[in-house]
C-alpha cells in the first residue's frame, strides 16, 4: 500500500492525477484545498465542538492511504467483511480495503434498470454528468473537515438509482481500515425521481491496529419522490479516529430513513443533516450508541426544514459506561418558508457508570409560526424498578442490568425492518454490554 | 373581560412609563470608561480603600475579556457612548417627603409608594446611578433585618459586606460582571438573620432617566440558616432614539434550610440593553427559586443560576419572556447541582409576537459526586405571527450514574380552533388571543404576589391588541 505524509497543493494534484480525474474536479479539489489551508481547526472554544477536543488527534500527523490497484476475490476478502457478507442478504456488495475498491458485486437484474455501484473515480467514466451535478452538492468546503475531504478524498463509492426503479434487499458497502493510516472517503448517492433503494455503509478494522486518522463524507441526493433507506454502521477498532459527516438533500416528497450506529473507535465524532428541500419531504434519523473504556463517541445532527409541509422524526438513544463520554447535540432549524412543518427530537441516555460522563444539547431555531416542533432529552441510570422487577424473578443483577441496557438500545432497532442487520447490531450491543 | 383601554402599546408605555424628567444630577462622570471614571466614581463615594482596588481590578479584566463569543449580537453596544455614574441627587430618604419633588413625582407615578404601604416589608428605589429612597418597616429591622442599599452596607456593614461582595459572582466570571464590578453603583443589601422569617416582600424599583446611561446596580442578599424572604425588583426607563444600557450583578447566598425567592418584572423601555448576572450559592436543605419575567428591553441576555452545594438543596427557576417586533429576550436558566440529593426544575414560557425573537438558552450540569441528582426543564414557545422566532439551546452536563436529568420543549403558535371556539362566545379576536396567553403563562403568573399578577396580565393583554387577524 502506498503512502505519502506531507500535506500540499503538489498531493491534491497527484491524487486527482492518480485518479485521471477531469479538469473540473480537479479545480474543486483546488478549491478546497485553499479553503482547507486558510480555515483552522475547530477548537473546545468553538460552539458545535465544545465538548470534543481534536488536539491529540493526529490529523495531520498520518499519511494519506493512495490506491494501489488491488483487487481481491470474495474469498480472498478480510475475515470480517465475510462473514458479514455470509449474513447480511445483500442485492449489492462494494469493499473497499483502504484505498482501493477490491471487490464489487452488483446482481444482473439491477444493473438491466441502469443502476450502477462502483468508485467514484470508476464512475466518471460512464456517469460523469450525475455526478458533476450532484458531488458537493450537500457537503462543500466551508468547513476545515468538509475542505480536508474534498481537497484529497482518495475513493469511495456512487450509486446510482434510475427513475423509478425500486429495490428493497439492501446494497452493503464496507470500508475495510487497517489502521497506521489517513484514510479519506466520500460517499455519493444519486437517487432520481421515484427510485427507491437501500443501502448500508459499514466501517470495519481488524483488531487491534496502530493508531488511525478516518475521515468521511457521504453525499445523499434525493430527487422528488425518491426513497432512501440509508445506514452507517461504525464498528472500528480501538485507536482508530473516525469524523464522518452524512449529509442529505430533499426534493419535495423525498423520504429518507437513516441510521447511524456508532460502537467503535477511540474517538468518533459522526454527524448526519438532513435538508428538506421541498414540500412533502419526510427524514427520519434513528441513531444508536453504546461506549465503553475511555472511548469519546460525539454525534451532531441537524433536521433542517426549509420548506413548508416539510416532517423530520429523530431517536437518537445511548448507553456509556467505564469512564467513557458520549455527546449528543444537534439542531432542528425551521426556516420562514417552513409553514406547517412537524419536527421532532429525542435523545435518550443511560448512565452505567459514575465515572462515565454525557453531555446532551438539543436545540431548535424556529422562525416560522404554524409548526409542530418537540424535543426531548433524557439522561438516567438503569430504572430501578425494572431491575428490581427482574431480579425477584431470580434474574441476577449483573444480568438484569445488560437485559435492560439491551431493551434501552433495541428500541431503536424495532424501528428498522431489515433483520439481518438488525442481528448484526444486536450482537455488538450483547459483546458491548459483557465487556 | 375588561376592555384594554389604551390601543396601542407603545402610547400606554410613554404614559405610564415612559415619560422623563429634567433634572440637574449633582454629579456625573464624562462619557466612555477609563480607569479615572473608575477612581472618580470609587471618590465620589467616599470608598474605603479595599473597595477602590476591587474596582480597578475588575476593571483591568473588563479590559482583557473579550465579548461573549456566542448568543445575541453585540456589535451595536458602544462602550464609549455610555455615561457609566450620574448622581441625580445628594440626598436619601427614609421617607418619601425626603425625596426631592421631581423624582418623587416619578415613583408616585409608577406607584411604588402606594404599593409600599399596601403589600411590601420595605422599598428601595433607585434612580439612575443612586438609591434615592430606602426604607425598611420597623418590625423587620427591629428582628434584626438589614434592607439598604449596597453604598450604604459598605460603609455601615463593612464586614459583613466585604465577606459576602464578589464571591457568589467574581468579577472573572464574565466581561459584564467585570464592567459591573468596576462601576457599579447602588443596588440593595440584604441580611436575614437566622429563623427570621420576612412575611412581606422587599422590593426594589430600578428607574433609568437619562439617556446613554449605564445602570450598574449590585444587589447582595444573604438568607441565614432558616430564615426567608422574598424580593421583588422592577424596571422601567423612558423611551429614547439611542440605547440605553442596564448590566446588574445580584449575588445571593441561601444558607442551612432557608428559602428565597427573587422575583424579576422587567420592563425596560425597548431602547434598553439588558445584560444580567444573576446567581444564587444554596446550601444544605436550603430552597431558593427564581422567577423572571422579561417583558421590556431591545436585548435581554439573562440566566439566573442557582448552584446547589451541599445535599438537599433545590432550586426552582421559572421565566416568562415577552418578544415583540424589536425585542430580543435571550433567557433561561442554570442548575449546577454539586451534592448529593440535590434536585431542581426549570420551567420557561415564551412568546413572540411580530418580529420578535425569544430564546431559552440553559445549563444543567450534574458534577461527579451529586449522587441522586434530579432536574427537570420543561421549555414552552408560543408564536403569534408568521415572523416570530424562537430559539431553545439546552446545555446537558452529566457526570454522575444516579442522575435523573429530563428536558422538554414545544413550539406551538395560537391555536385557531380555540380562538374560534372563544369567538363564537362572543370575544373578539384579540381578546381571545389575550385570553389564550393569559392561560398560557398561567402557572407562572400565579406564582406572583397578586399586584403584579394583574400588572402581567394588562401588560400581556396590552401586547396582545391587535396582534392577529
Amino acid at each position: 500500500m502506498q503512502a505519502t505524509s506531507t500535506l500540499s497543493r503538489d498531493l491534491v494534484l497527484e491524487v486527482s492525477q492518480k485518479l485521471q480525474e477531469p479538469r473540473w474536479l480537479l479545480e474543486k479539489r483546488l478549491a478546497a484545498w485553499e479553503a482547507f489551508a486558510r480555515l483552522p481547526y475547530p477548537t473546545l472554544k468553538t460552539e458545535e465542538w465544545r465538548y470534543t477536543n481534536l488536539s491529540k488527534v493526529p490529523l495531520e500527523g498520518l499519511a494519506l492511504e493512495l490506491p494501489t490497484g488491488q483487487k481481491l476475490s470474495r474469498q480472498d476478502l478480510p475475515a470480517q467483511v465475510r462473514s458479514r457478507l455470509e449474513q447480511a442478504e445483500l442485492s449489492g456488495v462494494a469493499v473497499f480495503v483502504g484505498a482501493d475498491l477490491v471487490y464489487l458485486e452488483l446482481p444482473e437484474e439491477l444493473q438491466a434498470q441502469g443502476v450502477v455501484l462502483t468508485s467514484i473515480a470508476q464512475a466518471l467514466q460512464t456517469h460523469e454528468a450525475p455526478i458533476q451535478n450532484a458531488l458537493f452538492r450537500t457537503v462543500g468546503w466551508n468547513e476545515k473537515l468538509q475542505a480536508y475531504n474534498a481537497a484529497l478524498f482518495t475513493h469511495g463509492a456512487f450509486l446510482f438509482v434510475p427513475k423509478g426503479v425500486e429495490f428493497d434487499a439492501p446494497i452493503g458497502v464496507f470500508n475495510y481500515l487497517e489502521g497506521g493510516r489517513l484514510s479519506i472517503g466520500r460517499t455519493l448517492i444519486v437517487a432520481e425521481p421515484n427510485s427507491k433503494a437501500v443501502y448500508i455503509e459499514e466501517y470495519v478494522s481488524p483488531t487491534p491496529v496502530h493508531e488511525g486518522v478516518n475521515l468521511s463524507v457521504s453525499e445523499l441526493v434525493l430527487a422528488q419522490g425518491a426513497q432512501l433507506r440509508h445506514s452507517h454502521v461504525q464498528t472500528l477498532a480501538l485507536g482508530f479516529y473516525h469524523f464522518h459527516r452524512t449529509r442529505a438533500l430533499l426534493a419535495r416528497d423525498a423520504r429518507l430513513n437513516d441510521l447511524t450506529a456508532t460502537f467503535g473507535g477511540t474517538l468518533a465524532r459522526t454527524e448526519t443533516q438532513s435538508e428538506l428541500a421541498g414540500p412533502g419531504a419526510d427524514s427520519e434519523m434513528l441513531g444508536l450508541y453504546f461506549a465503553h473504556g475511555e472511548q469519546h463517541l460525539d454525534h451532531y445532527t441537524l433536521q433542517h426544514h426549509a420548506e413548508h409541509h416539510t416532517k423530520s422524526d429523530l431517536l437518537y438513544k445511548g448507553a456509556v459506561k467505564d469512564r467513557a463520554h458520549t455527546v449528543y447535540s444537534g439542531l432542528i432549524k425551521l426556516e420562514e418558508a417552513a409553514q406547517k412543518a412537524d419536527a421532532y427530537q429525542s435523545n435518550r441516555n443511560l448512565l452505567l457508570s459514575s465515572e462515565a460522563r454525557v453531555d446532551s444539547i438539543p436545540q431548535l431555531e424556529i422562525a416560522a409560526n404554524e409548526v409542530r416542533c418537540t424535543h426531548g432529552s433524557t439522561t438516567a441510570p438503569v430504572d430501578e424498578m425494572q431491575l428490581f422487577y427482574l431480579m425477584s424473578r431470580g434474574v441476577p443483577k449483573h444480568v438484569a442490568q445488560q437485559v435492560l441496557v439491551k431493551a434501552h438500545l433495541y428500541d431503536v432497532l424495532t424501528r428498522i425492518p431489515l433483520l439481518p442487520l438488525r442481528e448484526h447490531i444486536e450482537r455488538i450491543i450483547e459483546e458491548k454490554v459483557r465487556l | 373581560m375588561a376592555q384594554p383601554d389604551i390601543l396601542n402599546l407603545d402610547q400606554d408605555y410613554t404614559q405610564k412609563y415612559g415619560f422623563h424628567d429634567d433634572i440637574q444630577p449633582v454629579f456625573q462622570t464624562e462619557r466612555g470608561l477609563t480607569r479615572r471614571v473608575v477612581e472618580a466614581i470609587s471618590h465620589q463615594k467616599n470608598e474605603p480603600k479595599w473597595m477602590r482596588e476591587f474596582r480597578l481590578q475588575a476593571y483591568e479584566i473588563f479590559m482583557r475579556k473579550p465579548m461573549p463569543a456566542w448568543g445575541p449580537d453585540l456589535s451595536r453596544l458602544d462602550f464609549d457612548e455610555i455615561v457609566y455614574y450620574i448622581k441625580p441627587t445628594d440626598r436619601q430618604g427614609r421617607s418619601w417627603d425626603e425625596v426631592p419633588d421631581d423624582i418623587k413625582r416619578t415613583f408616585d407615578r409608577l406607584g411604588i409608594p402606594e404599593w409600599e404601604r399596601k403589600f411590601l416589608a420595605g422599598v428601595g428605589a433607585q434612580y439612575d446611578s443612586e438609591v434615592v429612597y430606602h426604607n425598611l418597616a420597623k418590625q423587620w429591622e427591629e428582628k434584626g433585618v438589614i434592607f439598604v442599599d449596597t453604598d450604604t452596607a459598605v460603609r455601615e456593614y463593612p464586614d459583613l459586606v466585604q465577606e459576602y461582595f464578589g464571591t457568589v459572582i467574581p468579577p472573572t466570571d464574565n466581561k459584564f460582571a467585570a464592567l459591573n464590578s468596576a462601576v457599579w453603583s447602588g443596588g440593595s443589601f440584604v441580611y436575614v438573620p437566622k429563623g427570621v422569617k420576612v412575611e412581606l416582600p422587599l422590593q426594589a424599583y430600578f428607574r433609568v432617566n437619562t439617556a446613554e446611561l449605564g445602570q450598574f446596580e449590585r444587589t447582595i442578599i444573604i438568607v441565614d440558616e432558616g430564615a426567608e424572604m422574598h424580593y421583588i425588583e422592577g424596571c422601567t426607563a423612558p423611551t429614547y432614539s439611542t440605547d440605553s444600557f442596564h448590566s446588574g450583578v445580584i449575588e445571593i447566598v441561601v444558607k442551612k434550610g432557608a428559602r428565597s425567592r427573587y422575583t424579576t418584572i422587567q420592563n425596560w423601555s425597548h431602547n434598553m440593553y439588558n445584560l444580567v448576572t444573576q446567581r444564587a450559592v444554596v446550601h444544605g436543605d436550603a430552597y431558593h427559586e427564581w422567577l423572571d419575567g422579561n417583558l421590556g428591553s431591545k436585548l435581554t441576555m439573562k440566566y439566573p443560576s442557582s448552584y446547589l452545594i451541599e445535599p438537599g438543596a433545590r432550586s426552582e427557576i421559572m421565566s416568562i419572556a415577552f418578544a415583540s417586533t424589536g425585542q430580543h429576550q435571550d433567557t433561561g436558566g442554570k442548575l449546577i447541582l454539586a451534592a448529593p440529593h440535590t434536585s431542581g426544575t426549570i420551567v420557561s414560557k415564551s412568546i413572540s409576537k411580530g418580529q420578535g425573537r425569544a430564546s431559552y438558552r440553559g445549563l444543567v450540569k450534574v458534577y461527579e459526586g451529586a449522587k441522586h441528582a434530579r432536574v427537570n426543564v420543561e421549555c414552552d414557545a408560543l408564536l403569534i405571527n408568521p415572523e416570530s422566532r424562537t430559539d431553545t439551546y439546552p446545555y446537558i452536563e452529566i457526570e454522575e450514574d444516579t442522575a435523573h436529568v429530563g428536558h422538554e420543549a414545544t413550539v406551538s403558535k395560537l391555536n385557531d380552533e380555540q380562538i374560534f371556539y372563544l369567538q363564537s362566545r362572543g370575544l373578539k379576536e384579540d381578546e381571545a388571543a389575550a385570553l389564550i396567553v393569559r392561560g398560557f403563562i398561567e402557572p407562572i403568573a400565579k406564582e406572583l404576589p397578586l399586584e403584579y399578577a394583574v400588572e402581567l396580565n394588562r401588560l400581556i393583554e396590552l401586547e396582545m391588541e391587535g396582534s392577529v387577524g
